[in-house]
């Protein structure tokens, strides 16, 4: 088979880890192809297929497409149904966009570092593992991946995470909402502080400010929200080649063991290669381990660990609903979806028995999951029997105006038995394995869990808030993370601190696949300063490796 | 979905919200009418009414009074959803009956209230046909697919909000409306 393409570097996904990689290497002068399962989104027309959509879920703009399928939160809990292959206990309630940009097209935008302690949890806390680097490692990259993703933030704030260098933008001003129950938590002893967040608060490289339209996800109208294909379309116009609709299943190999190049898969089912000096998996965490796994005959490479696909984790949801007090309007519905959260819980002193957790307060009032409002007026309770004109209008008016939500993100702990693994007996449309995913979620985040809720609660109280309500399950918070985990170890990890591969010295992974533990900071911003520490290592590595063949 | 041992302490739940995932699970299985025709109990038809078929003007002036001429209507919507009423057996009647109760009648009501008053919503079925007229503009949703976002009561009836994906946003949302 002769290739379609060689480069100096193959990267496999074109989200802002893969993005942000090829931006830079291209600009070095390295040749890059990009492959991307997915086609390219227009976002307009995206736009309009939000509009048209029952559902307004974060997949509801994008195409899922009989080549590159996807999971939507329409099918989570629903046995038989969507892309993954749920084999429980508990359903995995967390999706990903294949499409050029990546899952960066319905991403909230919100970018707090992680802590500290975040990357010590073993040794300061007795569970889950240390990271192989330091906060104090990562920190410089925090500050380039800010920099390169316009981060908006207060530096004034102390988000627990020390900062060696300003933020890019001015804070997005926190809302009407957020200052309310700031107000409330003050009461209470805990404080509310401004998200660092991705999206403009002023021009910035060229892309307008936020005017605050609520709909971070599933789509920003405007484009002032960061999404990866600022990066892609810098890399394509410097010379880097994008190759959407190619569905990698295969990482090749040499003799040697080292990695020849990528096999792909066409829409119309024919298999083509591109060959590279080096190959970087940039699939997310999901796709990058199926694809290791489906390599090498279906035998798996860069598994010395076993740890491929092992360790899934997420931030499972906490969400609580109420109405503010009846004299205290908060006007949702104005702003970005979040602009504030209660940072305090992220260092808990029980953390090591009970998970620790972030409050993320919601300017979206009750949309949450669904989206729109439509959930009130189709399954009530608007309107009552017999109820309409003005009055009608009124009392909705009035209930949305009251909608406060909360919704904590629980720290889950790298665990072996949660896994995805390709399913070679349930095969998608173009014949390549679907995702088998076995989750479950244990004492440790269920504990903060409730920590959680007991603290919507107290605020709920301070707030005077009526209707109550604690969600009394979890949701996915669409953060993959950790299913090929780096560490020092070959035996216990995947990749080293820096993702290279243990096993295949010229293969090397991006993206929250390799957390060891997952924090309670939303993850992108993380995952983009590792991938740009990762593009010094691979870059510098390059004149030792092989020659594309 | 998980379920939870414990409610928080003080904590009464008051409202359905666990029922948001069925209605997604519902969505995915096309087990729920998007338009909430599951709200509304099968009810007998009734007395067969020789009333002609609604036409697209009556609907919407019907519509208006509902709304207390609060908001501009759309016809084109409106299409659809007459469409929808006059082809489910539940509600065909009862609209007939309605409008003959309403627009048709020699002193039109020109407000809910007016029509509350006139007695035209004193069966269960006029009750449940003029309740489906109002989900079906507030939430802009009809048999499956969505008839008009942007215009959607929901969203038009809130003045200090804009339908998500308009572009227009606020200048400022750091204080109250």
């Amino acid at each position: 088979m002769s290739p379609v393409a060689t480069a100096d570097v193959v990267i496999v996904g074109s989200g802002v880890a893969g993005a942000l990689v090829a931006d830079r290497l291209v600009r070095r002068g390295v040749s890059v192809v990009v492959l991307e399962a997915g086609p390219p989104v227009d976002r307009d027309r995206a736009v309009e297929i939000f509009r048209r959509a029952t559902a307004k879920v974060p997949e509801s703009p994008y195409p899922s497409t009989a080549h590159a399928p996807r999971p939507t939160v329409l099918d989570i809990g629903v046995p038989g149904t969507g892309y993954f292959v749920q084999e429980g206990p508990e359903p995995f309630g967390s999706t990903y966009e294949r499409v050029v940009g990546g899952t960066t097209w319905h991403w909230l935008g919100s970018t707090p570092r992680l802590l500290p302690s975040d990357f010590e949890m073993k040794t300061r806390f007795g569970v889950g593992r240390d990271w192989p680097l330091t906060y104090a490692d990562l920190e410089p990259y925090y500050v380039r991946a800010e920099k390169e993703m316009g981060v908006a933030g207060d530096g004034s704030e102390d988000q627990g995470s020390p900062r060696s260098a300003g933020f890019p933008m001015p804070a997005v001003p926190i809302s009407f909402l957020d200052q309310v129950v700031a107000r409330a938590a003050r009461t209470i002893g805990l404080e509310v502080l401004s998200t660092p967040q991705a999206r403009n608060t002023e021009t910035y490289n060229d892309r307008h400010h936020c005017v605050g339209n609520s709909n971070c996800i599933p789509i920003c109208p405007i484009g002032a929200k960061y999404d990866a294909v600022i990066h892609l379309d810098r890399a394509v116009e410097n010379g880097a080649r994008l190759i959407s609709n190619a569905v990698v299943h295969e990482v090749l190999l040499r003799a040697d063991g080292t990695a020849r190049g990528v096999r792909f898969r066409r829409p119309d089912g024919t298999d083509h290669e591109v060959l590279g000096r080096a190959v970087v998996m940039a699939a997310h965490a999901i796709e990058t381990p199926k694809i290791l796994l489906m390599s090498n005959g279906g035998r798996g490479i860069a598994n010395r660990s076993g740890q491929v696909g092992q360790n899934l984790m997420d931030h499972p949801i906490a969400l609580s609903y109420a109405l503010s007090a009846k004299d205290e309007p908060v006007y949702p519905q104005r702003g970005p979806l979040s602009t504030a959260g209660i940072e305090s819980p992220r260092e808990s002193p029980a953390r090591g028995r009970r998970s620790a957790f972030r409050v993320e307060i919601g300017n979206d009032g009750w949309r949450f999951p669904i989206g729109d409002p439509t959930f009130e007026f189709t399954q009530g309770p608007f309107p009552q029997l017999r109820e309409g004109g003005a009055a009608l209008a009124a009392r909705w008016e009035d209930h949305v105006s009251h909608e406060l939500r909360f919704a904590s993100l629980t720290e889950q702990l790298p665990d072996r038995a949660n896994t995805i693994t390709p399913a070679f007996d349930m095969l998608d449309d173009i014949g390549i394995p679907r995702p088998r995913i076995r989750f479950s979620i244990d004492a440790y985040t269920m504990a903060g869990f409730d920590d959680a809720q007991a603290l919507h609660e107290r605020l709920f109280g301070a707030l005077r808030a009526r209707e109550r309500t604690h969600v009394p399950f979890t949701f996915g918070a669409g953060h993959i993370m950790g299913t090929t985990i780096m560490g020092t170890d070959p035996t216990t990890s995947v990749a080293d601190g820096f993702g290279r591969s243990h096993d295949v010295p010229n293969l090397w992974i991006l993206g929250s696949s390799l957390f060891p533990t997952c924090g309670t900071a939303n993850p992108t911003l993380t995952l983009a300063a590792l991938a740009l520490r990762t593009e010094v290592a691979l870059n510098a590595a390059l004149p030792g490796l092989p020659a594309a063949a | 979905m998980r379920s939870r041992r414990t409610d928080p302490p003080g904590h009464e739940a008051t409202v359905p919200i666990a029922s948001r995932r069925e209605l997604l699970v519902g969505l995915a299985g096309g087990t729920l009418a998007v338009a909430g025709t599951d709200l509304l109990s099968p009810s007998p038809a009734g007395a067969a009414v020789r009333t002609g078929r609604v036409t697209l003007d009556e609907f919407m002036e019907l519509s208006e009074i509902l709304t207390d001429n609060e908001f501009s209507l759309d016809d084109e919507p409106g299409a659809l959803y007459l469409a929808s009423l006059t082809s489910n057996p539940e509600f065909d009647e009862p609209l007939r009956r309605l409008v003959q109760d309403t627009v048709r009648a020699d002193r039109e009501p020109s407000t809910f209230n007016d029509v509350l008053r006139s007695g035209a919503l004193r069966t269960e079925e006029a009750a449940r046909t003029a309740q489906q007229i109002l989900v079906l503009w507030y939430s802009g949703l009809v048999d499956d697919r969505t008839a008009d976002y942007l215009e959607a009561l929901a969203w038009q009836s809130l003045p200090f909000a804009e339908p998500p994906s308009t572009k227009l946003g606020f200048p400022k949302w750091d204080e109250a409306p």
